[in-house]
């Protein structure tokens, strides 16, 4: 079977939504994002820290997009509703709330919503900027 | 927690120090399953306009939340908002220190501006956090 071609994140429309996925972070996840950012916290021995939610949610994109060369994370807002336990599914959602061109240059601000368990747990707008094509280095 | 409050009426946030290495970045790499290059030794790094890897900007957002976690705890998680913007890239190896000093208090919530700043002083990230007080 042949995998279908990821979207190039930079043609992406306002409003263009990618297929929801579906994430399970478990303990070892959580350990291991714990230990390489360095926080300790006894409320993480059963709750994943929402930046952590936030991370595995901005991969998971990542994962389904192609990633224009030299594109930079430039902004991240989150609203946190409620901590997920280890290994609670949680959905993500992902669409274009905000598109802009300005000198071939192409910002994007791309809006998540994730549920667990029937309910909003959080939410996340990501603010990427893609460089001109002949400025693109990275 | 902290029960110290701020001249502004909001508990104390007490900053977050840490030394971001090249093996921290890598470690950061693999558990938030960032495949981006120019986070690592690479030649998309070195092509890219900063000249060498530079940490995640998740990274450097984590000790945000972590010196939130500290003061708030579990109310952190339910209920805290942020928003910021990243101003310069965190060039390992750096010591970052993150901040949050209280704005006020407004209808039981919290707001602090949050920043994040190299040993040298370049800021790093700038914005604003929210937190229920309950």
């Amino acid at each position: 079977m042949t995998e279908a071609p990821r979207p190039s994140l930079a043609g992406l429309r306002r409003g263009d939504a990618l297929p929801p996925f579906t994430l399970h972070i478990s303990s070892a996840d959580v350990a291991a994002y714990l230990e390489a950012t360095g926080e300790r916290c006894a409320l993480w021995s059963t709750l994943v820290p929402p930046l952590a939610l936030g991370a595995f949610a901005l991969a998971g994109l990542m994962e389904r997009v192609e990633l224009p060369a030299g594109i930079l994370h430039t902004g991240q807002e989150h609203e946190f509703r409620r901590p997920l336990a280890h290994d609670e599914p949680v959905e993500v959602g992902v669409e274009v709330g905000a598109r802009s061109e300005r000198g071939g240059a192409v910002v994007l601000a791309l809006d998540g919503v994730w549920r667990a368990g029937g309910e909003e747990v959080g939410t996340s707008r990501t603010t990427v900027l893609v460089p001109p094509p002949g400025e693109a280095r990275g | 927690m902290s029960a110290e409050r701020t001249t502004a009426g909001a508990p104390e946030v007490a900053p977050v120090a840490r030394h971001l290495d090249q093996p921290r970045v890598d470690r950061y790499a693999a558990a938030a399953r960032d495949p981006n290059p120019i986070h690592r030794d690479s030649r998309e790094a070195l092509a890219s306009q900063f000249g060498r890897p530079i940490a995640h900007g998740m990274l450097v957002l984590a000790l945000v939340s972590e010196g939130m976690t500290a003061a708030f705890g579990e109310r952190w998680a339910t209920g805290g908002t942020l928003r910021v913007r990243w101003r310069a890239p965190a060039v390992p190896p750096v010591t970052v220190t993150a901040r949050a000093r209280a704005r006020g208090v407004a209808d039981g919530v919290a707001t602090y501006d949050v920043s994040c700043e190299a040993e040298g002083g370049e800021v790093l990230l700038t914005g604003t956090a929210t937190v229920p007080l309950g």
